[in-house]
């Protein structure tokens, strides 16, 4: 991670919004410290039971990748585009006008022009085009195809978790074009490849264990709220008591878990605690499925799914 | 360089088509079997394409949601950025499709003494509104060539396109219009530098191809002037599959044609799909309904959980410590 946090000034001085002269295809990917996460550790993608689970660092040159990475990975993106008319329709019409560009933060706050969001999805394009075009086989690089390398593994994998699957260059493109769509799928490519982040692995495997991301353990929950409410006496004088995993309520409330960990949050929890006993509801809090946000979506569809259902289940 | 390849290739287009005709007279070849070929060619890819699209599922109803959504009926919400039914989709495809409304959102991001700002930039739109809509005119008036009689509408659009009365014939603007706009577009393509960072020789390629059939029909009509008659012969023959090719039509007339018959081969193979793809992009196709439905994804599969009751196991003594209740003890 970053050494020191810069300031805005430092970070705005370097951006440049012209691209280098070497064309995007000739520029090798250049890991910069402080723009990547670790590797996943081990342990998390045990949890839920993910291949390849190793000790391992982007920055390492030997990925510690299967024998076989590269079929594992063109036999799933050949079945992803037969699944997902989303990510075979964007890979064929994007017409490259450049409205998306600048649209993108990471772009915006970088320079970087494979962080546009156009070029993004251009970098999984280009094996599209080999592997799944007759064009592409034919014509290779003149119709904008390249094989896929190690090296193009590794830059895939530094520019697809360079987006926050925010969406807004969605909203630029004349065809909706959405670059979080092809971003879910190829990382959940990299999944199948061991190739996750330690921060994401990290909550998903908290998520599918203890409930939420933090990881909170259900005492700790109770505690954590036991505090707020503490706090909330002080001020108002009113001693709230609300329910934990009570059968029979009306409602049952989720929550981001962050609102019972730290500030701002835990202002926001307070409030709405205190709206709650207020307007007199008749809700209670799970610890089991005790987080608001599926982390899921960062790694697959499957596993989004999988932490989706501890909340229906506990409703 | 993508650039030069692309232009290169248009320009031997052009002299294949030059020496099949003005050289080895292949008339049959150049005015009948490619056209008929190519127009074979363009209406199967177009459809194979399409049914390709259409048979991949759409497991997520996630489209792009630009405005306030639908919640409670005394909160306004916004009917056609975040359409909640089939008519406020609708009405948003059909401002995609016909005023590229996406597109009118363009913001032009930049450094300006150390800052991020953000300024209007509708050049783009503006542009690409004139060269769809000056290609969608002339498409209309070819239909003349292929119709006989020729139906009142096109003689009206004909006249408005010719309103100016400049010229004899006319000067028609569609034409002038698409050439000016494919120039502008292969202008920002190039000084652009993000958007030159980005091209691809098939970006430059239909640029350049649509620029030259413009400029040779426009040479055509106002300066190499062509058997116009026998045009119409070769054009209606070709409409009524009967096929014949005079001689003697003028060799620009046969470039114009073989360029064409590039694009629509070329053209369900390449990036021109989007004209078919907008309207099946499921981003803004879909209403965004899914509070209000529920959407199964299709192949909807079993997955592995962490049950409520392994929880339990795992937790239980903490849980009875803290209070919380337990379903066993
Ligand atoms: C439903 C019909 C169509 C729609 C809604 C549509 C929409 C668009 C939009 C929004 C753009 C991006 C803006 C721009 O660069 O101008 C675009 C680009 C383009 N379109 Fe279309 N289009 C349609 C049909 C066609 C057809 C029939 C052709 C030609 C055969 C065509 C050729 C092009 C080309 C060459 C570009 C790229 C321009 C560039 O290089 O920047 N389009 N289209
Ligand atoms: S706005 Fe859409 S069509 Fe234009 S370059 Fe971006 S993704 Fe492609
Ligand atoms: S979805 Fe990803 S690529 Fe698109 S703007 Fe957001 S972060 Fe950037």
């Amino acid at each position: 991670m970053a050494k020191g946090t810069p300031k805005p000034e430092e970070l705005t001085s370097s951006i440049d919004y012209n691209p280098p002269a070497t064309g995007w295809r000739e520029t090798p990917v250049d890991f910069k410290e402080g723009t990547f996460c670790h590797g996943a550790r081990p342990s998390y993608l045990q949890d839920v039971g993910f291949p390849n689970a190793r000790e391992w660092a982007p920055a390492d040159s030997d990925w510690k990748l299967p024998e076989n990475w590269k079929e594992i990975f063109l036999e799933a993106m050949g079945e992803r585009l037969k699944k997902y008319r989303s990510f075979q329709l964007f890979m064929d019409i994007c017409v490259r006008c450049g409205a998306c560009a600048d649209k993108c933060h990471f772009f915006i706050g970088t320079g970087d022009p494979k962080n546009m969001p156009v070029l993004r999805a251009e970098l999984i394009r280009s094996v599209y085009r080999k592997y799944f075009t007759t064009a592409g086989k034919l014509l290779g690089k003149n119709a904008g195809a390249r094989e896929l390398t190690l090296d193009v593994l590794k830059e895939l994998w530094y520019y697809y978790y360079q987006c926050t699957e925010c969406r807004r260059c969605s909203v630029f493109c004349p065809y909706g074009i959405d670059q979080a769509e092809i971003t879910m799928i190829v990382r959940e490519i990299f999944n199948l490849l061991g190739l996750n982040t330690d921060w994401i692995a990290g909550p998903v495997s908290n998520c599918y264990k203890k409930g939420n991301h933090l990881g909170l353990e259900p005492h700790t929950i109770t505690s954590n709220i036991e505090y707020l409410l503490d706090d909330i006496e002080e001020i108002t004088g009113i001693r709230i008591e609300p329910t934990f995993n009570r059968k029979g309520a009306e409602i049952l409330f989720v929550t981001p878990s962050g609102d019972l960990f730290g500030d701002p949050g835990t202002y926001t929890a307070m409030g709405y605690l205190m709206l709650f006993h207020e307007l007199g509801l008749d809700y209670t809090w799970s610890t089991y499925a005790s987080e608001g946000g599926n982390f899921g979506f960062f790694t697959s569809m499957d596993m989004a799914k999988r932490l989706n259902y501890k909340k229906t289940r506990q409703a | 360089m993508g650039i030069f390849f692309s232009f290169f290739m248009v320009i031997l287009l052009v002299l294949i088509a030059y020496f099949g005709i003005a050289a080895a007279g292949l008339h049959t070849l150049f005015g009948i079997i490619i056209p008929y070929a190519a127009f074979v060619t363009f209406c199967i890819g177009f459809l194979l394409k399409v049914i390709k699209w259409g048979r991949a599922p759409v497991p997520f109803h996630i489209p792009t949601t630009c405005g306030q959504q639908m919640t409670l009926p005394w909160i306004n919400y916004s009917k056609l950025d975040n359409p909640s039914s089939t008519s406020g989709v609708i009405g948003r495809m059909i401002l995609e499709v016909f005023c590229f409304r996406s597109l009118f959102r363009n913001l032009k991001t930049g450094l300006n003494n150390g800052n991020i700002s953000y300024a209007s930039d509708k050049w783009l739109w503006l542009a690409g509104l004139a060269f769809h809509y000056s290609f969608a005119v002339v498409l209309i008036r070819h239909l003349r060539f292929f119709l006989e009689p020729v139906p009142a509408l096109i003689n009206t659009i004909d006249s408005l396109d010719g309103f100016l009365q400049v010229g004899v014939p006319h000067f028609l603007l569609s034409g002038g219009v698409l050439l000016i706009a494919a120039l502008y577009l292969f202008f920002r393509r190039t000084s652009n530098p993000q958007v030159r960072y980005i091209s691809l020789p098939a970006d430059y390629f239909p640029l350049f191809l649509i620029a030259g059939i413009a400029l040779s029909g426009i040479i055509m009509r106002y300066i190499s002037k062509v058997d116009i008659i026998k045009v119409k012969q070769l054009t209606v023959s070709l409409a009524e599959l009967k096929g014949n090719a005079p001689e003697g039509i003028g060799t620009i007339f046969f470039i114009h044609l073989f360029l064409i018959c590039t694009l629509l081969v070329y053209f369900p193979f390449s990036k021109l799909m989007h004209m078919g793809g907008i309207f099946l992009s499921p981003t803004r196709n879909l209403p965004n309904d899914s509070r209000i439905k529920r959407h199964i994804n299709p192949w909807n599969p079993e997955v592995k959980v962490h049950t409520y009751e392994a929880y339990e196991n795992d937790f239980r003594e903490k849980m009875k410590g803290a209070g919380i209740p337990v379903e066993k003890e």
